[in-house]
């Protein structure tokens, strides 16, 4: 899918559902799902079909995420910080989802 | 200190409008959604230049160029830096334009007599079967990985579409040391008699960068990387994420695995801005795309409201910073720091570099057209992503009589998620025209009001603060 190029830069790490995502220091929460060779971010409200970034310039709203329990976030313009948790969208945002964290 | 004019957005047309504008002595605010200058084009500019990988030589000599663009704007001491802020409101009135702004958590507005939108461009959405799975994403997504966070698609990636930007990426990912597994190429091969006028023009005027993208074809030839031309309708097959591509070459439907499929079809204004703020907008019919009318200066249809760059119509990045250079003149005569004749003086040499550089957009913009097989997209094709909204919806809506892209996000919801029509909206319109046989133009878009950013209850909150 996508491979890691340059030097061993500062390493962050954050957790997205259950697992812990290794990234780089400055990256975007986007970058780094992909590069753990996380694809799916979310199931769409609608449908439920899964959904992944589409255009990493703030457009398209296909990455939003869910972090530290607010969701509707997007995951290609927050930058990863240390111990941070992430979780995916499934389906409609429930209210007591928000009262998780 | 209160700016005399604020400039939204860090790509070429923004840094050499803001720059300009510094030197003339304006106080100048420079507003921008990442946290480092350069646009999309030369995103991630200074970061790559402070790094020690040969991410700067892969992305080529054109990106370089961006840097020297940001260093000459980061010397000026009359520009006031906002990065990571988002534009949420933008509301013209008589004694200036007031924008919503929002940064680490906090909402705030602020106003100037003039505010110059440099929003850029973005790809075409195109809608085809299958683009909403995961490991789908356009080319322009995976060039901002690679810049931004040094990520190259592995070796099987597909690139689909057509236009420069495919072939340029294909060079970039051989620089990077990955061979796309295949380029299915929506354009023909050949240039068409057709265009031969047009072509001969661009050679006159701009012969380098004619080679350039020449010796981009060769090197894709050369490296041994499959290119099919002339192909249709494309589709992005998979249960949960992409696996394999199937197009139509010719006769035959061909089918290639694939664990990333890259798509490009061409780049269109970013006028979300312009559309919030109200302006006049012209349906460019050739490119398929909308842009906000201007005046010869680049004012807007609101006062003090101006634009510039590829948010004002497609000419790229060279032509955007000649562009800014000329309005930041302009502005700065409006404002009294230059004379109306020293600006046009000065603006002369800029002038004739611009007139340079049309000709071959022309050609460009004829020999890679938008797709026609992406433009129809089938009736099981999802044209509105955010509320999964189908094509045949659409023209069914149409059939019972809606009149427009406004009453289709009332009975469909099309436009109504997240991205706020920013995919969706000329697709919407597209379809609706073809459906009720108008133009788009008669058409019309989808309104759009603020908040154009999704901004919660807490953030709105601090504005009281």
């Amino acid at each position: 899918m996508f491979k890691r190029i340059g030097k061993n830069e500062q390493q962050v790490t954050f957790e997205f559902l259950h697992r812990t995502v290794i990234a780089r220091e400055g990256d975007t929460i986007a970058a780094a799902l992909l590069a753990a060779g996380i694809l799916e971010f979310r199931q769409a409200p609608e449908d439920q079909s899964r959904r992944g970034p589409y255009c990493m310039i703030g457009n398209c709203f296909e990455c939003l995420v869910q972090i530290e329990g607010l969701g509707s976030r997007q995951a290609c313009r927050e930058r990863v910080r240390n111990g941070m948790r992430v979780k995916p969208h499934r389906g409609r945002i429930e209210l007591e989802e928000h009262d998780e964290t | 200190m209160k700016p005399d004019v604020i400039v939204i957005g860090t790509g070429p047309g923004g840094i050499a409008s803001a720059t300009t504008l510094a030197q003339a002595g304006v106080n100048v605010r420079i507003v921008d959604e990442q946290p480092y200058a350069g646009g999309q084009v030369y995103r991630a500019s200074e970061k790559i230049a402070a790094s020690r990988t040969s991410l700067r030589e892969w992305l080529g000599s054109d990106y370089a160029q961006g840097l020297d663009l940001i260093q000459a704007a980061r010397r000026e001491g009359n520009i006031d830096w906002c990065f990571d802020t988002s534009v949420w409101d933008i509301s013209c009135r008589e004694d200036g334009i007031q924008l919503g702004l929002l940064k680490d958590e906090k909402a705030s507005t602020i106003d100037a007599p003039h505010v110059v939108l440099a929003t850029g461009a973005m790809e075409r959405p195109t809608p085809f079967s299958g683009w909403t799975l995961p490991g789908v994403m356009s080319i322009g997504a995976a060039q901002t990985l690679f810049k931004d966070a040094g990520l190259i698609p592995d070796d099987d990636v597909v690139l689909a579409g057509s236009g420069p930007l495919l072939y340029l990426f294909a060079n970039q990912l051989l620089n990077a040391g990955t061979r796309p597994g295949l380029i299915v190429d929506t354009a023909p091969k050949w240039v068409s008699a057709r265009h031969l006028l047009q072509l001969a023009s661009a050679a006159r005027h701009n012969l380098p960068a004619l080679y350039k993208g020449l010796a981009w074809r060769q090197r894709i030839n050369r490296a041994g990387i499959p290119h099919v031309y002339g192909v249709c309708e494309l589709h992005a097959c998979g249960a949960g994420r992409v696996e394999s591509v199937k197009y139509r070459n010719g006769g035959r439907i061909q089918e290639v695995p694939a664990s990333l499929l890259l798509v490009h079809d061409g780049v269109i204004p970013n006028t979300h801005l312009s559309v919030a703020a109200n302006c006049h907008h012209i349906w460019q019919a050739r490119q398929r795309y909308w842009q906000p009318q201007l005046d010869v200066h680049g004012q807007t249809s609101q006062p003090g409201l101006w634009a510039v760059g590829d948010g004002a119509g497609i000419l790229g990045a060279e032509a955007a910073t000649l562009k800014g250079r000329i309005l930041a003149r302009h502005l700065a005569a409006k404002l009294g720091l230059i004379s109306p004749n020293e600006s046009q003086k000065t603006s002369q040499n800029d002038q004739r570099m611009l007139a340079k550089l049309i000709p071959l957009r022309r050609f460009l913009d004829q020999q890679f057209p938008p797709a026609a097989a992406f433009r129809e997209p089938g009736n099981d094709t999802v044209v509105c992503r955010c509320e999964a909204v189908k094509a045949q919806e659409i023209r069914q809506i149409a059939k019972l009589g809606c009149v427009g892209p406004n009453q289709a996000r009332s009975f469909t919801r099309a436009g109504m998620g997240p991205c706020m029509g920013r995919q969706c909206g000329n697709n919407v319109s597209q379809l609706l025209a073809d459906e009720l046989g108008k133009s788009v133009q008669e058409v019309g878009y989808y309104s759009t009001r603020p908040p154009i950013k999704p901004v919660t209850l807490g953030q709105l909150a601090s504005l009281a603060d």
